[in-house]
């Protein structure tokens, strides 16, 4: 298993650029590449964006972002976003359940309709004060690592 | 994101490139107000040049384009290529919007 250094960043939208930054270019060293991974980054501006509007709604808070690589067996590619907020399980928005509901509904379903659709796993937890919510790709065999 | 307008065949023609995420929207909002603030109602949205959007641009779109309607203004879609397609599809936004090939087919279907 491959663990990238940790992203810690305010939880709010001007360090989304950062963010995206660091997971592409820890995709891009797993051989990451392509539409797969432009995929997963949507993804995660959308676990990130849920977590700048609702982890802490009484200020300011940061979020953790860490990206994992196991080369063996199915070969999965994950990033995992942790905060410290309030309790809030982002998989619990409900997707728009028509198309011109999006704006009427809040923030944050369409996108965890993203999150399941270009993630092949979406999971959260709680665990003491901290909430994570971690995307996982596989990562197809036939992708070798660039050395 | 950079966003360029020009005017072609009566329509404002909108062409937007790069990100189009939570923090580059907004400027896709804010300048489609000023041009309807200008006077402006027909539009074509050409995103040819658009490398990723996410549901937040899926939002400003949808938003500028209700606005729009409150004017008996228009908005048509070109050139949505890959993965801004496939969020197009997953929202199911596609079927709200008039979406062509190219921006002149675009423009010809306001009419």
């Amino acid at each position: 298993m491959v663990n990238f250094d940790v992203l810690i960043c305010p939880a709010a939208l001007e360090s989304l650029p950062r963010v995206i930054a660091y997971v592409e270019e820890c995709a891009g060293r797993c051989a990451l590449a392509g539409p797969k991974t432009a995929r997963l980054t949507i993804a995660v501006e959308e676990a990130f964006v849920n977590i700048c509007h609702y982890a802490y709604p009484d200020g300011k808070g940061d979020v953790a972002v860490a990206c994992a690589h196991d080369a063996r067996g199915p070969r999965a590619f994950t990033v995992e976003l942790k905060d410290k907020g309030a309790a809030f399980d982002p998989l619990a928005l409900r997707p728009p359940a028509e198309s011109d509901d999006i704006l009427d509904r809040p923030v944050g379903g369409l996108g965890v309709a993203m999150m399941r659709r270009f993630c092949d796993e979406v999971v959260y937890r709680r665990e003491g004060e901290w909430n994570f919510l971690r995307l996982v790709v596989v990562v197809p065999q036939a992708a070798e690592p660039l050395s | 994101m950079e966003i360029q307008s020009r005017k072609e065949a009566g329509a404002t023609v909108v062409a937007l490139s790069g990100r189009m995420d939570a923090l580059t929207a907004p400027e896709y909002e804010k300048k489609l107000r000023e041009l309807i603030d200008q006077g402006e109602i027909r539009f074509v949205a050409d995103l040819a040049g658009l490398d990723y959007i996410s549901s937040a641009g899926l939002r400003a779109i949808l938003t500028i384009a209700k606005a729009l309607k409150a004017k008996d203004g228009r908005i048509s879609l070109a050139n949505l290529g890959g993965t801004v397609r496939e969020v197009f599809d997953i929202s199911g936004l596609g079927s709200l919007f008039q979406i062509h090939d190219s921006v002149a087919a675009a423009i010809a279907g306001l009419y």
